[in-house]
């Protein structure tokens, strides 16, 4: 389905190509990166053949740490991107097929989650469980489920009104097998939700990295955008440390959008044919 | 009527819900606050035990959440207590000296964005297919993509250190002495400008899709097509009869957006050390100052709260179709 429908959309391949580009530059790291991103050299070099992208304050190789940073900043990204949209659905989904008192409930406490505002809740909860990455997942999984939850709660509840669900449940299917059904229709939501999540996954975790409570010991593009905060090292005329790892999630970003919008573009044309009138 | 009181209560129960969430949060901590000081100052022994009595940490879980009812929940205006690491000063006191500093940077940037949202996005719809429609969504996703910190420091590299036009950092140069001189005044809004526009730039995206994409929508109503046809001027029905329908719906986001805009002035707070809440919760929560952190949780709830109920209203006043529906 997402070869028929993405490939013809200009936005798509242009989406698909940004993530495949991303993902191909984390799994080669190893390969790509051509200097040790932990070793020091002179700091604050310009670019030249050995430093592709200079060095920044403490004299780190920026190209090497832009391309190792990709893994842990996508894996981080995708990752809390997952378990958001999981753990939400799974809400989502629960809300929508069980009885109206449970829905109430459920949406009662979604809504509470959504009155918080995210980034002080992040910071808050990112404190409290100490630095890690897999602490930065946990704490995303938990801030940010509610949207997604209300959004596939409402696509199941119009999906119900169909008739076709109607007919599954007089041919005696149980829940579970109703929910087996409904995952090819809401499959098109789930995957532009997911899409949409990385980049707010991606976004956070510099967020939070760039406050000081990413982890340390991992280099992502927000610890290095960390680093060149704290170091000052715009203030002695070296931008790149900066602007480097910045344009990477903003380009990760742009490619995210516009394939989100393919799949939603998609979605549309295929909800237009299903309808009778 | 009815509704309305339904909503009201739901969300006054949605409030003490998330007030007693961010009761409990620090509280579930493996580890408490004071002890978690007293090994970052290396205070002695009795000096914690000191600090638990005074802040009222010693007493079983169900008194703390009982003064907290007390205190917070059920009185205004709400008493937070003394902040743990600025220990004479009361809450209240840190809060409203930064809270000026923000209001006026939230305010400003909400009506920017607001309007240049709105013109940008009935543009791009009327003129859409054309170069400049493409530049324009180009830009709005390139800048809805980039964390708001990065492109604050973009600005910073542009208008403070290759042109120097605006100051880098700061709410208003520190050689000024007198607060009510023009001079001042004028310093405030110099170093406002960067902080504003990097909010403007991350929030105004978000109102230019969705007032894009209303107005390509409302373009196909057949109202439209009958105005067309009566010989209405262009220019006249894209303000009148297209913008006016086109732009409810980003009156809505007006209220959920407040809860996003936070965040991003959080960020331009920290980068710029804009003396704002923002860079006060950042540093309370680092601090693990918690009366501080949830003063300012619920100063943020509340308005989020109030703001999603007003929005509600406003929207009642101008699209009439709601009211009956």
């Amino acid at each position: 389905m997402i070869r028929k429908y993405i490939i013809k959309n200009k936005k798509g391949v242009f989406g698909i190509s940004v993530l495949f580009l991303f993902g191909l530059i984390a799994v080669l790291a190893p390969y790509l990166a051509t200097r040790n991103p932990w070793e020091s050299f002179k700091p604050n070099l310009g670019i030249s053949k050995e430093h592709l992208l200079g060095t920044d304050l403490l004299g780190r190789d920026v190209f090497s740490q832009l391309i190792w940073g990709s893994r842990i900043s996508l894996l981080v990204g995708v990752g809390s991107a997952a378990g958001i949209l999981i753990f939400g659905s799974l809400v989502g989904l629960a809300s929508a097929l069980s009885s109206p008192f449970m829905d109430e409930i459920l949406m009662r406490f979604t809504d509470i989650i959504l009155y918080i505002p995210k980034l002080p809740l992040l910071i808050f909860l990112a404190m409290m469980l100490g630095r890690g990455f897999l602490n930065v997942v946990l704490v995303m999984i938990f801030t940010m489920w509610p949207q997604t939850a209300r959004i596939i709660r409402s696509e199941v509840l119009s999906l119900k009104q169909r008739p076709f669900v109607e007919a599954v449940k007089v041919l005696g299917v149980g829940t579970f097998g109703l929910v087996k059904i409904l995952i090819p229709h809401i499959l098109p939501l789930l995957l532009a939700s997911l899409t949409n999540l990385t980049i707010w996954a991606v976004v956070y975790e510099a967020s939070l990295s760039f406050l000081g409570l990413g982890d340390p010991s991992v280099i992502t593009w927000g610890t290095m955008l960390y680093y060149a905060h704290v170091s000052g090292v715009i203030f002695i005329g070296n931008y790149i440390p900066i602007v480097a790892p910045g344009l990477c999630i903003t380009i990760f970003g742009v490619g995210m959008h516009y394939l989100a919008s393919a799949i939603q573009d998609v979605y549309a044309q295929r909800t237009r044919l299903w309808k009778p009138f | 009527m009815k509704y309305f009181l339904r909503r009201l209560s739901l969300v006054f129960f949605a409030w003490v819900f998330a007030l007693i969430i961010l009761f409990f949060l620090p509280r579930l901590m493996p580890v408490g606050p004071e002890a978690l000081l007293a090994d970052r100052f290396r205070l002695p022994e009795e000096a914690v035990l000191l600090m638990r009595k005074e802040f009222g940490l010693d007493l079983p879980i169900t008194t703390q959440l009982l003064r907290f009812l007390q205190n917070v929940v059920f009185k205004f205006p709400p008493d937070f207590g003394y902040s743990y690491i600025n220990y004479p000063v009361r809450v209240k006191d840190i809060i409203l000296s930064h809270l000026p500093w923000t209001v006026y940077l939230m305010m400003s940037s909400l009506m920017v964005t607001f309007l240049l949202g709105s013109v940008t996005g009935i543009i791009a719809a009327w003129k859409r297919g054309t170069k400049l429609e493409g530049i324009l969504s180009l830009l709005a996703i390139f800048c809805l993509s980039s964390p708001v910190f990065w492109l604050s420091y973009i600005l910073i590299i542009v208008f403070a250190f290759v042109f120097r036009v605006f100051p880098p950092a700061g709410a208003y140069s520190v050689t000024i002495t007198s607060t009510f001189s023009l001079q001042f005044i004028g310093s405030v809004l110099r170093h406002s400008v960067l902080p504003m526009l990097a909010i403007v730039l991350t929030q105004a995206p978000s109102y230019f899709l969705l007032v894009r994409d209303n107005m390509s929508l409302v373009f196909k109503e057949d109202y439209v097509i009958t105005a067309m046809a009566k010989g209405v001027k262009e220019r006249t029905i894209v303000f009148k009869h297209v913008a006016r329908n086109a732009l409810l719906p980003a009156v809505s986001l007006f209220g959920t957006q407040v809860g996003l805009m936070l965040g991003g002035q959080i960020m331009v707070e920290a980068v710029f050390s804009y003396p704002g809440v923002g860079k006060l919760i950042v540093d309370a929560i680092l601090g693990l100052d918690y009366p501080v952190v949830i003063g300012f949780f619920y100063i943020i709830i509340t308005l989020g709260i109030i703001m999603s109920i007003v929005t509600d209203f406003v929207y009642i006043i101008i699209d009439p179709r709601v009211r009956y529906g």
